[in-house]
């Protein structure tokens, strides 16, 4: 009987707290649908497409009566108008557009230099937050304006090109570029080129083309093979810098001796001779102030109980232990 | 120029030299200083004996065998000395309190204090205080310095590094294990010990399992039932040699229960929040000779005393409470009330209201079973294991069944409010609060309620 | 310069004033906590930094020369890498030295590791001017076949280095008598600062400049250069305090920052 009672109260209570919690809910995601909106067509409206209420769906996946809604309400805040069948934004809606944007960018920003979330889940977590009205970031005052994609937060986009652009011209073999923006979507493909430790301000030297791959030695020397749709979601700069082209016939001489240090066996020496872009933040300058900067002699020493992972470096006199994932994107030259 | 335009500047400086602005500040530095040290500084080749013998250590103890070897031995060794230890002192303290009862209790008689407040006073608040600081104090005082000397000696770091695989395969950080330890001593203190762990995500999942560490609050229990109710079931004579092999066995299987479900939890955080994850570098220091004063100092004053300080605030009221009860025999209707919830997970309602009287510590549990048993006026000693079964066995219709549900709900039960109190105080969010104190018990009852009703059921 | 008539008087009750502040500044595991010990004994205050969750610890001892006593307060500073303010305790330290009212900061060399100490001792040598160098574990890195020139280290860093133990309390007495000196304005110390590779110097003076011109005031601020490494490494709470032409809002900056806990 009292049993009986307490359980009822208790579900009460858990009913009335998910009503709540819908009701919430409900609001937050109209919201949210709104601001996707308003971003896809400034979007399509930079790349000089047509919006119209069929392709609107297609993207945001909303059920037509609903979408009907939400647009009706968005054309009385008149963030957006009809221009015969084609939906465009206002002047008022292409800024709030534009604040989004940058909002999304500086969280990424954000995300990427003072946090350790894994650098595929960044664009994510950006895209949920930036509906986040708690989060208040001035859009004001830059600090610091690149995102990890090698984008500019406010100002002009640069002038680079896709990798896969120069691939119709045979020429280009032996030439260096510079990775200027590394595409965010789709996921798989960005996952796969920050899995290869391909990121912006990178150096590269293209070494072959093939019918269907193009491949690169990087300036970490690493030689990498990339399939043509991969090849098309990174944009380079071509780079006529001679200390570059000197740094790259150092790195060919020396190409069989460089690897990561997760490479390394036990007791075996290495000289460091760079930090991948992935490893950012507090983690980049906590491992630089322990002495892993270029040039340092480093050799592991211990494995662990349980296996490789992590294992203990010697580093200018100190034990420092890593796991795997980190040992893996240092580069190392083996010293014989 | 404004300061819009200065900043636009720096920022062109930043993508001129590709990003590297930052790092090449700090290798300027490192520059600098090699240059200093170069003509400063000599490395001779030493052949000190302590360093390679140093090194040999290091490499046992990371080692396959070695590494679990140095874990298991060490373990058993300190769970050795603190039991063994606070047996003597535990004892020696009761003595002193119980011949201050003995005054306190004649100089009421002489200043002719009402009996019903002498008996507020002596048998609910100052009984309970007595048995919190001489059950709780004497562990805690063997436990901490010896942690300490290991931490001071420098071990704690590669115990850490041996164990970081498997908090990694759940997400959660490899100084986890270090918290854990200092959870084995009192979960307060471990909670406060998860500082050491910089991530938010990592650092919450550290102090909701924490609790899942049986303290030693919770080890007289768990070696008392282990020894009375489990023991016998292997072997009908109780030779002493047996009981506290049993007892040993009982709280290293406690601590694996409390590791696997420790890891599970995890996982399920760590799963279920997206948030940030902190990077892994420890390092290894080197040996160093453990320093006396230091040891005493930190583990007395950091941790010892600080833990039980909040012990002592939480325990009045309490004592207070039970008298309370017992003096105008509120405790059968409670019992009663609580009994058809406690039959559901194979506990009764005595169990059920003791663990709700000892809240606040986790000591308090088998004085207050006794005493509900009973139905003595306040908190009596623990006197002799065999009186102990015989209240057990004979008033609670206790059998083995129940003593396995018991020592479960010790494990994972909600932590004590000294622990609540310090996890809010760490984390400053009564949802997350909240949630350290639901989790663990809602994970007590439902491992009792599948265990009683599909397995015990049909022994 | 030793001196014969010193005396450090630990676990002192009653005292009426308090004359000098010591900051204790260090690397994790460099005997920060020993030499502490060994000065304060058990007269120590355990509390919490404010608004954080990191152990503030404070003690008090005494020093006898001659016939003059002077009653020490010591703090001892979270164990850090450096003081770029990632962490709390990082920021707890760079504020305290940066703004924090103290007498002189000891700096804690690890004689076994001495590159490792030195990257925080030179970003110290940038915040303040105020300190003094021990040079801890001498006898351990003796043993394992470390030889360090002090004469030679104390000329280039321009800094006074006390070699002590702080396990045994070798020397302890010849460090504070030296810090008192210090303090008293006998020595006068202005220690060596980081010069950064020249492409980096010209980046700095273009900067510097701009922002003299922005703030005027910030001219003759002895830790200039500081800050504008601070605003090239895009440090949130500097380029703040610059912005609104204050050096002083350091604690309300702190709330700017985007913060996203859990997610």
């Amino acid at each position: 009987m009292i049993t009986w009672i307490i359980i009822s109260i208790f579900t009460l209570i858990t009913g009335m707290i998910i009503i709540i919690n819908i009701k919430n809910r409900n609001s937050r995601i109209k919201k949210e649908q709104k601001e996707d909106i308003m971003k896809f067509l400034y979007k399509k409206s930079k790349e000089n497409q047509k919006v119209n209420f069929e392709s609107l769906q297609l993207f945001s996946k909303i059920k037509t009566n609903k979408l009907t809604k939400i647009l009706e309400e968005m054309l009385k805040e008149r963030k957006i108008k009809y221009d015969e069948d084609n939906i465009k934004l206002t002047l008022d809606g292409e800024k709030e557009a534009k604040e989004i944007i940058q909002k999304h960018r500086r969280i990424e920003k954000y995300l990427f230099e003072e946090t350790s979330i894994d650098f595929e889940e960044i664009h994510d977590v950006a895209e949920k937050q930036e509906h986040n009205e708690e989060i208040k970031i001035n859009t004001k005052n830059t600090y610091e304006c690149i995102d990890p994609h090698g984008d500019i937060i406010t100002g002009q986009e640069t002038s680079s090109y896709p990798l896969l652009k120069i691939i119709k011209d045979i020429k280009n073999i032996e030439q260096i570029y510079k990775i200027t923006h590394i595409e965010d979507e789709p996921k798989e493909i960005y996952k796969k080129i920050v899995c290869l430790d391909l990121s912006p301000f990178d150096y590269i030297k293209i070494k072959n083309i093939s019918s269907n791959s193009i491949t690169l030695l990087t300036d970490k020397g690493k030689i990498i093979e990339l399939d043509y749709i991969t090849a098309g979601n990174i944009f380079v700069n071509k780079e006529e810098n001679e200390e570059i082209t000197k740094m790259f016939e150092e790195i060919e001489k020396n190409i069989t001796r460089i690897t990561t240090l997760n490479e390394l066996k036990l007791k075996e020496k290495g000289k460091i001779i760079a930090l991948s872009f992935y490893i950012r933040g507090e983690e980049r300058r906590r491992l630089m102030e322990l002495g892993f900067i270029k040039g340092s002699l480093i050799e592991p020493i211990y494995n662990n109980m349980l296996g490789k992972d992590p294992r203990v470096y010697k580093i200018k006199n100190t034990m420092i232990a890593l796991r795997e994932e980190q040992a893996r994107k240092i580069y190392v030259i083996r010293l014989n | 120029m404004n300061f819009q335009e200065i900043l636009e500047k720096v920022e062109k400086y930043r993508i001129q030299y590709n990003n590297t602005l930052k790092d090449k500040i700090i290798e300027g530095m490192h520059q600098q200083i090699d240059e200093i040290l170069q003509d400063t500084i000599e490395y001779k080749q030493s052949n000190d004996i302590l360093t390679k013998i140093e090194n040999y250590i290091d490499y046992f103890i990371t080692s396959r065998i070695g590494g679990i070897f140095v874990l298991i031995s060490l373990l058993s060794l300190i769970l050795w000395i603190t039991i063994t230890g606070a047996n003597y002192i535990s004892e020696f303290l009761s003595n002193i309190f119980a011949s201050i009862e003995v005054f306190l209790r004649n100089s009421s008689n002489l200043l002719r204090i009402p009996p019903t407040i002498s008996s507020f006073l002596i048998d609910g608040i100052y009984k309970s205080l007595s048995m919190v600081v001489s059950v709780m104090l004497p562990p805690m005082a063997i436990f901490f310095p010896l942690f300490t000397f290991l931490e001071d000696l420098g071990l704690l770091p590669r115990i850490a590094l041996n164990m970081d695989k498997l908090f990694k395969m759940v997400g959660a950080h490899g100084n986890q294990a270090l918290t854990m330890m200092v959870g084995f001593g009192c979960n307060a203190a471990g909670v406060i010990s998860t500082r050491i762990i910089k991530s938010p995500k990592e650092r919450l999942i550290a102090i909701i399992t924490n609790n899942f560490m049986p303290c030693n609050g919770r080890w007289p229990l768990l070696i008392m039932i282990s020894t009375l109710f489990l023991a016998p079931l292997i072997s009908e004579s109780l030779n002493p040699f047996l009981g506290s092999l049993i007892a040993a066995l009982a709280l290293v299987a406690s601590v694996i229960i409390g590791l696997f479900f420790t890891l599970i939890v995890s996982l399920g955080i760590s799963k279920s929040l997206k948030s940030i994850p902190s990077f892994y570098i420890l390092e290894i220091p080197p040996y160093r000779k453990p320093n006396l004063l230091r040891i005493i100092y930190t583990s007395i004053i950091d941790r010892t005393v600080f833990v039980l300080m909040r012990a002592i605030y939480m325990a009045i009221p309490a004592g207070a409470f039970v008298w309370f009860l017992n003096y105008f025999n509120l405790s059968t209707p409670i019992i009663n009330f609580l009994t058809p919830f406690g039959k559901m997970f194979g506990l009764d309602g005595v169990i059920i209201l003791s663990y709700i009287i000892a809240l606040p510590a986790n000591e308090l549990v088998i004085p207050s079973l006794l005493m509900l048993y009973t139905n003595a006026k306040n908190f009596i000693d623990i006197e002799e294991f065999k009186s102990i079964y015989q209240i057990l066995s004979t008033y609670g219709n206790w059998d083995w069944k129940i003593a396995l549900s018991v020592m479960l709900f010790s494990i994972l039960h909600n932590p004590c409010t000294t622990t609540i109190l310090t996890i809010y105080k760490e984390t400053k969010s009564i949802k997350w609060t909240a949630i350290a104190t639901l989790l663990p018990l809602s994970i007590a009852f439902t491992v009792l309620f599948i265990l009683n009703n599909l397995i015990l059921k049909h022994l | 310069m030793d001196c014969q008539n010193c005396k450090i008087i630990k676990n002192i009750k009653n005292f009426t004033k308090i004359d000098y502040t010591i900051a204790l500044v260090g690397n994790p595991n460099v005997g920060k906590s020993t030499l502490f010990n060994f000065l304060t004994g058990m007269n120590v205050k355990v509390g919490n930094w404010p608004g954080k969750t990191v152990t503030k610890i404070e003690g008090f001892f005494e020093f006898k020369v001659n016939q003059e006593k002077f009653v020490f307060k010591i703090i001892d500073l979270p164990g850090v890498y450096s003081i770029f303010s990632f962490t709390p305790e990082e920021e707890i330290t760079r504020n305290f030295l940066f703004l924090g009212s103290y007498n002189i900061a000891i700096i804690i060399l690890d004689a076994t590791n001495l590159e490792k100490s030195l990257v925080l001792a030179f970003q110290v040598f940038e915040v303040t001017n105020k300190v003094i160098l021990a040079l801890n574990l001498v006898d351990e890195a003796k043993r394992k076949g470390i030889i360090i020139d002090v004469e030679k280290l104390q000329e280039k860093l321009k800094v006074p280095i006390i070699p002590i133990i702080a396990q045994t309390g070798y020397n302890v007495d010849n460090l504070i008598y030296k810090a008192l000196s210090i303090i008293k304005g006998e020595i006068k110390v202005n220690p060596n600062k980081y010069t950064p590779p020249p492409e980096l110097e010209k980046i700095i003076q273009d900067i510097q400049k701009e922002i003299t011109e922005y703030y005027p005031e910030i001219k003759n601020h002895p830790f200039l250069r500081w800050i504008i490494l601070r605003i090239l490494e895009g440090d949130k709470i500097i380029i703040e305090m610059i912005k609104n032409k204050n050096l002083k809002t350091v604690e309300e900056k702190i709330k700017n920052k985007p913060i996203l806990p859990i997610l």
